[in-house]
């Protein structure tokens, strides 16, 4: 009686069942698309990431070279600008300086040469400094020499092509000075070390701390109202007839790099 | 015990010395003058002697009379670079001359001998040129790092100094060589 079932082509019918069953599971998924993403997201994120990597990873291995090659070139610009940037700030430093020379040199009226100091005294006991400009540049004997900031000494020895400064703090060395406030006079003494005394004072002078010292022009060598130092301090002593006064210069004479020599006085102002 | 070579039988006091020590011993004396008025001698804030450590060693190698020619052109060069007159060419004969007549004393095999003779030469030194100066607050205030840093130099200018002198000399590092 069911002959007739066995006639039937099984394979075609299932065939289309399957068909009919795919695109009616298909029809309803349709509108569920996001269920699996949702459920597995963070399976997906880690796989997405993962193959980022993969695919960075091979691009940076492709590009490491030509990095290494790039960073070797910025790294050695980088060296360059770095240099050149010390460089201008130094020729900044300088300028500076040399402003505030110049500005010295319109006071003292007169002119003078620029010089650089290449070296200075090579014991620990005087105060002088080497400079690169002698004779042949027309540095004379006695030739007073300004710093940016006021006075840095007078010139002891020429040579053809060099010259030898005795600093205000070279023992010994004496400059007329007077006091900017009270117009008290004295002379300034180098004493080897950093700080300057005050000495042949009269009795009734007025130093006070801070105050700024001045050439008096009074010997001839120094032209009068340059800058010298500030008094530091003044010690009265019970019985002493006159104070004793510390005085520190203008110009820090241990960092000086660029001087002003002028021509030397031809006699007392 | 193996055989010694020719150079382990060498008297290291033989008198060696010749035309290019000396010429090689003037350059060295300029070279570190100029160095010497250069701000690379400043350690600390004390200006080293490099030219006194030349002087000494050379007298305490070579002997008294060598010691005061090297003294008296050691104290030249620096009396040019300081613009005074002889004052350490004075000082500086007399102690090429103290360090020579010490050699036969002192073990040059030991490098370390120098030190002692450089204290000694050092506060002489110090001692003529700042009391001519009056500097005395100065040398109060500088003289413990003042020699701290001449001693610091004085071995190795004393090791060049012994090899300049006798290039061939059985010299040791670290004492007589047994």
């Amino acid at each position: 009686m069911f002959t007739f079932l066995r006639r039937l082509p099984w394979l075609e019918v299932l065939l289309f069942a399957g068909l009919l069953l795919g695109a009616g599971l298909t029809s309803w998924a349709g509108g569920r698309s996001t269920i699996l993403p949702e459920a597995f997201k963070p399976l997906l994120s880690g796989a997405s990431s993962v193959a980022a990597s993969v695919r960075g990873g091979a691009g940076f291995v492709r590009d490491l070279e030509a990095l290494r090659t790039e960073n070797a070139s910025l790294s050695v610009e980088n060296i360059r600008l770095r240099s050149k940037l010390a460089r201008l700030a130094d020729v900044d430093h300088e300028l500076e300086r040399l402003r505030r020379l110049l500005s010295l040199q319109s006071q003292t009226q007169g002119g003078g040469r620029a010089a650089r100091v290449i070296g200075r005294s090579p014991d620990n006991w005087h105060a002088r400094v080497f400079l690169d400009r002698g004779a042949r540049d027309g540095v004379a004997l006695d030739a007073i020499v300004l710093a940016s900031g006021g006075v840095v000494g007078r010139i002891m020895a020429v040579g053809p092509g060099s010259s030898e400064v005795s600093l205000v703090t070279d023992p010994g060395n004496q400059v007329g000075c007077l006091d900017q406030r009270s117009r008290s006079a004295a002379i300034l003494v180098g004493t080897g070390e950093q700080v300057l005394e005050l000495r042949y004072m009269q009795q009734q002078v007025d130093f006070r701390m801070g105050d700024l010292l001045l050439t008096s022009g009074y010997g001839g060598v120094y032209p009068k109202g340059l800058p010298l130092g500030r008094v530091a301090r003044v010690i009265r002593q019970p019985n002493a007839i006159v104070p004793q006064v510390q005085v520190v210069p203008e110009v820090p004479l241990d960092e000086i790099e660029e001087v002003l020599v002028l021509d030397p006085l031809a006699g007392p102002i | 015990m193996g055989a010694r070579g020719p150079s382990a039988t060498r008297d290291p006091l033989v008198r060696e010395g010749g035309p290019w020590a000396w010429m090689t011993g003037i350059g060295l004396l300029v070279v570190f003058g100029i160095l010497q008025a250069s701000d690379l001698a400043v350690w600390g804030g004390v200006r080293v002697d490099l030219t006194l450590a030349l002087a000494v060693s050379w007298g305490l190698v070579a002997g008294p009379r060598e010691g005061f020619a090297y003294g008296v052109l050691a104290g030249l060069v620096q009396d040019m670079l300081v613009g005074q007159s002889f004052r350490y060419t004075l000082v500086r004969a007399l102690l090429g001359v103290v360090a020579g007549l010490a050699r036969p004393l002192l073990n040059v095999q030991q490098p370390l001998v120098i030190l002692p003779l450089l204290l000694l030469a050092s506060m002489v030194q110090d001692l003529v040129v700042v009391a001519w100066l009056g500097a005395w607050t100065r040398w109060a205030a500088l003289w413990p790092w003042r020699i701290a840093a001449d001693l610091l130099v004085a071995v190795p200018i004393f090791l060049v100094v012994r090899r300049l002198w006798a290039p061939a000399g059985n010299w040791t590092l670290g004492g007589r060589r047994g």
